[in-house]
C-alpha cells in the first residue's frame, strides 16, 4: 500500500457520523452558511470508507485506487449538493449510485487512455482537470473553458481540450483571431486551386440572371458554387442589379413607456435623471452599438427603445461597424456611456480594439459597459479592460438604468 | 448687470461715464470695486444713464456673480476654440454640447465661446424638409457622399421637434446614413428635443456657426415637416429645399401648402423604376402650378428637379442647380443681405425664447400671479382685466 494511500486512509478513520447529526452538517453545507467548509470535510470523511471500499473493488491497479477514490468523492460532492435533507434516506444511499458510476466512468476512460497509451502523469493532470471542471461547475453553474481549464491545470490547449473532451465537457471557446486566420487561409487555398476563366464567365452569369427573368438565379448560383466561386464573388455579382441593401433601423419608442407602472424604482429612476439634469445640464445620453459581423439585433432595440422611455437620450449605431467606427460616432456625438451589445462571440477582439481606439482619441471618459451573451469566465478579462460592468442575459432594463446612472 | 460688466460691454470709458453722473472717477471706481456704495441721488442718476440696465440692487445685494465667468472659465473656452479650429472633432462635439446644455453657468460659457466666433461667408446652408419617407436621408447621404469626394466637408443637422416630450429620445440618424457617418469628412450630429421648437432652433443655428469654425463648409440641416419647424429652417439657410413624393398631382401628400410657397428648389424624389413616369407629371404639375405660387427668396421662380436618391440619379444636377442659386444670389448681393437678416431674426427668435423661460420659470411661479391666477379662475376677476393687470406687473419696474 502507497504511503499517500495509507496516510488517507489513517486520517478518515473514526469519523463516521450519525444520521441526525449528519442532517444538521448537509443543511448547514446547502444553505452555505458559515462553517459550511468544515461541514462538508466532516461529511466526506464520515463516507469515506464506503468509497474506499468500493475503489479497491473497481481498481485494476493499485495507482488507480487513489484516483477512484477522489472519483468517488467528487461524486459524493456532486450529490451533497443535491440532496434533500428532509427525505427519509441517508445521504450514502442517494449518493451510492452517482458514486458507482462515477468509478465506473473512470473506469472506460482509464481503458481508453490506456489504448491511447498516455503516461501517468497525464492521468494525474485529467485528475486535477477534472477537480478544477468541478468546481468550477459548483461556482459558477457552468461549463470552463478550454483555456481556462489550460490555465489552472499549467497545460497546454490542446492537452486541455484532449483532457475536456475525455471528462465529456462540451466547451466552446472560439479564438476569434484563429477563426479568421484560417477562414482566410481556406478561401486563399480554394481561389489558388480553381479556373479563374470559368469562375468570371460564371460570375457574369449571375449577373446576367440577377437582370432578367429568363434565367434561374438559384440553378446559376449552384453551377457557380460547383466552380468554386465564393459567396462573397457571387453576392457580388448580384449586388451590381440589386444594389446593396441597407438595413433600416426601426425603432419603436413608447412600447416600454407604456407597459411599466410608475413603481418605486420608476420613481427612483425620474429622479435621479432629474439630478443628472440639473448637474450636467442634460440627459445621460448612451450610444448603443452593435461592432462586427453581429447581426442579432433585437435586444439592442429592446436596450435602446426601454432606455428612452425611461428618459436617457440613446444614440444607436447602424449595424456591422468597425471599433474605430464606433468610437468616432461616441465621441461625435458626445455620448456618456457606450453600451456594447454582442451575442456572437465577438467581444474578445472587439471590445479591447474599441477601448484603444477611445483611448487614441483621448476619450477615454466615455464608460463602456458590454451586454448580451458573453460566457462569465470572460468578465474578469473584459473588467481589467477597463469596461464598466457586464450584464448578462436577463438583466433587470430598470436596475440596469440605475446602475448605468452611477456609473457615469 | 453690475456697472463693471456694463462699462465693459458697452465699451465705456470710467472717466466718460463718471462725467455723465457727475462723480470723480476715483469715486466710480470704489463704487466698481464696492468699496462704497453710492448716495441715493447717484443711483438714481447712474439708473437714467444706463436706461434701467444698472439699478439700486445691483449695489446692494450682493449676489454670487453668475454673470461672471471665471479666469478658468475663459481658459477653457479658449483652449476648446484652439483645438476647434485645428480641427479635434471631440472638442467641436463638447463645443456643440455646450451649446446645447441647460445649466445656466453653460449657456453663459456657450455665448462667450459664440462672440468669438468669425463669420463665414463661403459656407453653403442647405435646408432639407419632406413628409417622412419621402428620402430626405437617403437624398442628403447621395449628395452628402458626392460633395466630399469633389472635396468638400460636409456636416448634417436635424431639428426634430416631433420627438416626445415625456423622456428621453432615440436618436437613429446614423443608421440612415451609413456611408455618410463613418465618413472623415463627415460629421452627423442628431440632437434630443430638449424643450420646444424655439429652443432647439436656436441651438442648431449656434451649432451651425461652429461647424463653419471647424472647417465645415457645407451645412444640411434637415427637418420633418412637423410643427412650425420649416420657418425656422428657412430663417438659418441660404436655399430651402422641399422634397415630394411622385405621386398625383392636386394631391399633396399632406404637405402643408405653405411649405411649397417656401421652396427655393423643389425635388421630386424616388424617380426610379415604376415611378419613372408618375414623377414627371407631378414635376410638370408644380411647374405649371408655380406660375401662380410666389418667387424664391431670390426672386426667382423655384425651380424642380426630380432624381432618384437611391439609384443616385439626378444629384450632380441638385448640387448644379444649388451652386447656380447661391451664385446669383451673391451677384445680387443678396446673400449677405439675408444672412443678415438671418441673424437679426435669430436674435428676436432668442430673446422670445428668453421672455418665455422667464415667464415660465420666474413670473408665473410668483405667489402674487399665483393668487390672481385662482381669482381668474373663480371668476371674481373677469379675463380681460386678469390680462391687463398681468401686463402692468410686466411692464412695471422690479421690485424684488
Amino acid at each position: 500500500m502507497s504511503t499517500s494511500l495509507q496516510k488517507y486512509l489513517t486520517s478518515v478513520r473514526g469519523s463516521i457520523l450519525e444520521a441526525e447529526e449528519e442532517n444538521k452538517l448537509i443543511k448547514l453545507f446547502q444553505s452555505k452558511s458559515k462553517g459550511w467548509e468544515d461541514a462538508q470535510e466532516k461529511i466526506v470523511k464520515s463516507n469515506s470508507l464506503y468509497i474506499v471500499k468500493l475503489a479497491y473493488s473497481f481498481a485494476q491497479k493499485n495507482e488507480e485506487i487513489l484516483d477512484l477514490i477522489s472519483e468517488g468523492n467528487l461524486a459524493l460532492l456532486e450529490s451533497l449538493v443535491k440532496f434533500d435533507p428532509n427525505k427519509e434516506a441517508r445521504l450514502l444511499s442517494y449518493a451510492s449510485y452517482r458514486i458507482k458510476g462515477a468509478m465506473l466512468a473512470y473506469r472506460k476512460k482509464q481503458n481508453l487512455f490506456f489504448n491511447f497509451k498516455v503516461s501517468g502523469e497525464v492521468s494525474s493532470l485529467a485528475k486535477k482537470a477534472k477537480e478544477y471542471i468541478l468546481d468550477f461547475k459548483l461556482k459558477h453553474n457552468q461549463n470552463p473553458s478550454v483555456s481556462s481549464i489550460a490555465k489552472h491545470c499549467g497545460i497546454k490547449e490542446s492537452k486541455a481540450l484532449l483532457i475536456a473532451e475525455l471528462a465529456d465537457i462540451n466547451v466552446l471557446s472560439i479564438d476569434n483571431e484563429k477563426v479568421r486566420v484560417k477562414q482566410i487561409k481556406r478561401l486563399k487555398d480554394i481561389k489558388d486551386s480553381r479556373d479563374i476563366n470559368e469562375v468570371n464567365n460564371l460570375l457574369k452569369k449571375v449577373t446576367e440572371a440577377s437582370r432578367s427573368s429568363e434565367l434561374n438565379l438559384l440553378e446559376v448560383c449552384v453551377e457557380a458554387a460547383k466552380k468554386r466561386c465564393t459567396v462573397g464573388e457571387m453576392t457580388e455579382a448580384m449586388e451590381k442589379v440589386f444594389g446593396r441593401h441597407t438595413l433600416s433601423s426601426k425603432t419603436i419608442s413608447g412600447v416600454y413607456g407604456k407597459a411599466i407602472k410608475h413603481t418605486e424604482k420608476i420613481n427612483k429612476i425620474d429622479a435621479e435623471i432629474e439630478k443628472f439634469i440639473e448637474n450636467k445640464g442634460r440627459r445621460p445620453r448612451m450610444l448603443v452599438v452593435k461592432m462586427g459581423q453581429d447581426g442579432h439585433d433585437r435586444g439592442a432595440k429592446l436596450i435602446a427603445t426601454a432606455f428612452s422611455d425611461l428618459g436617457f437620450d440613446v444614440d444607436v449605431g447602424p449595424l456591422f461597424q468597425t471599433p474605430e467606427e464606433a468610437a468616432m460616432q461616441a465621441i461625435d456625438n458626445d455620448v456618456h456611456i457606450i453600451g456594447v451589445s454582442t451575442l456572437a462571440a465577438g467581444h474578445k477582439t472587439l471590445v479591447p480594439l474599441l477601448m484603444k481606439s477611445l483611448k487614441n482619441n483621448k476619450a477615454s471618459n466615455i464608460k463602456v459597459i458590454c451586454g448580451g451573451v458573453i460566457p462569465p469566465q470572460d468578465y474578469d478579462a473584459l473588467y481589467e479592460l477597463g469596461v464598466s460592468k457586464v450584464f448578462g442575459p436577463g438583466t433587470n432594463i430598470q436596475e440596469a438604468a440605475i446602475e448605468i446612472i452611477n456609473i457615469i | 448687470m453690475n456697472l463693471k460688466n456694463f462699462l465693459k460691454l458697452f465699451n465705456i470709458s470710467n472717466k466718460n461715464f463718471a462725467k455723465q453722473v457727475g462723480v470723480s472717477a476715483v469715486s466710480l471706481s470704489r463704487y466698481i470695486i464696492g468699496e462704497r456704495i453710492p448716495e441715493k441721488k447717484i443711483i438714481n442718476k447712474i439708473f437714467h444713464q444706463t436706461n434701467g440696465l444698472v439699478d439700486a440692487n445691483d449695489f446692494f445685494i450682493d449676489k454670487k456673480n453668475n454673470e461672471d465667468l471665471s479666469n478658468s472659465d475663459i481658459q477653457e473656452i479658449d483652449s476648446i476654440l484652439f483645438n476647434l479650429r485645428k480641427g479635434s472633432r471631440p472638442h467641436l462635439a463638447k463645443a456643440i454640447t455646450l451649446i446645447e446644455s441647460l445649466l445656466e453657468k453653460d449657456k453663459l460659457r456657450a455665448n462667450l465661446l459664440l462672440s468669438k466666433l468669425k463669420e463665414n461667408d463661403r459656407s453653403i446652408r442647405i435646408g432639407i424638409t419632406g413628409v417622412p419617407g419621402v428620402g430626405k436621408s437617403t437624398i442628403i447621404e447621395a449628395l452628402g457622399s458626392f460633395l466630399i469626394s469633389s472635396g468638400n466637408k460636409v456636416a448634417v443637422l436635424a431639428i426634430d421637434p416631433s420627438s416626445k416630450q415625456s423622456g428621453g429620445s432615440i436618436l437613429g440618424d446614423k443608421t440612415r446614413m451609413e456611408k455618410l457617418s463613418v465618413n472623415k469628412n463627415a460629421y452627423i450630429r442628431p440632437s434630443p428635443n430638449q424643450g420646444h421648437l424655439g429652443g432647439v432652433a436656436k441651438k442648431t443655428f449656434q451649432s451651425i456657426r461652429c461647424l463653419e469654425e471647424f472647417g465645415f463648409n457645407i451645412i444640411f440641416v434637415e427637418t420633418m415637416g412637423v410643427g412650425q419647424a420649416e420657418t425656422s429652417v428657412y430663417d438659418m439657410v441660404d436655399i430651402f429645399l422641399v422634397l415630394l413624393l411622385p405621386s398625383g398631382g392636386d394631391e399633396l401628400q399632406g404637405i402643408k401648402k405653405g411649405i411649397i410657397e417656401l421652396a427655393d428648389l423643389i425635388v421630386v424624389n424616388k424617380a426610379d423604376g415604376a415611378l419613372i413616369k408618375q414623377a414627371e407629371l407631378t414635376k410638370n404639375e408644380y411647374t405649371n402650378a408655380s406660375q401662380m405660387t410666389s418667387d424664391s427668396r431670390i426672386d426667382l421662380k423655384p425651380n424642380i428637379l426630380t432624381c432618384s436618391a437611391v439609384e443616385n440619379k439626378g444629384i450632380k444636377e441638385i448640387w448644379n442647380y444649388i451652386l447656380k442659386f447661391i451664385k446669383s444670389s451673391k451677384d445680387k448681393k443678396m446673400f449677405y443681405q439675408i444672412r443678415s437678416d438671418q441673424r437679426l431674426k435669430n436674435l428676436w427668435a432668442e430673446v422670445d425664447l428668453n421672455i418665455s423661460e422667464y415667464m415660465n420659470k420666474n413670473f408665473k411661479t410668483k405667489q402674487y400671479i399665483k393668487d390672481l391666477i385662482n381669482k381668474i379662475e373663480k371668476n371674481e376677476v373677469s379675463l380681460t382685466e386678469g390680462s391687463k393687470i398681468i401686463y402692468e406687473y410686466l411692464t412695471k419696474k422690479k421690485f424684488d
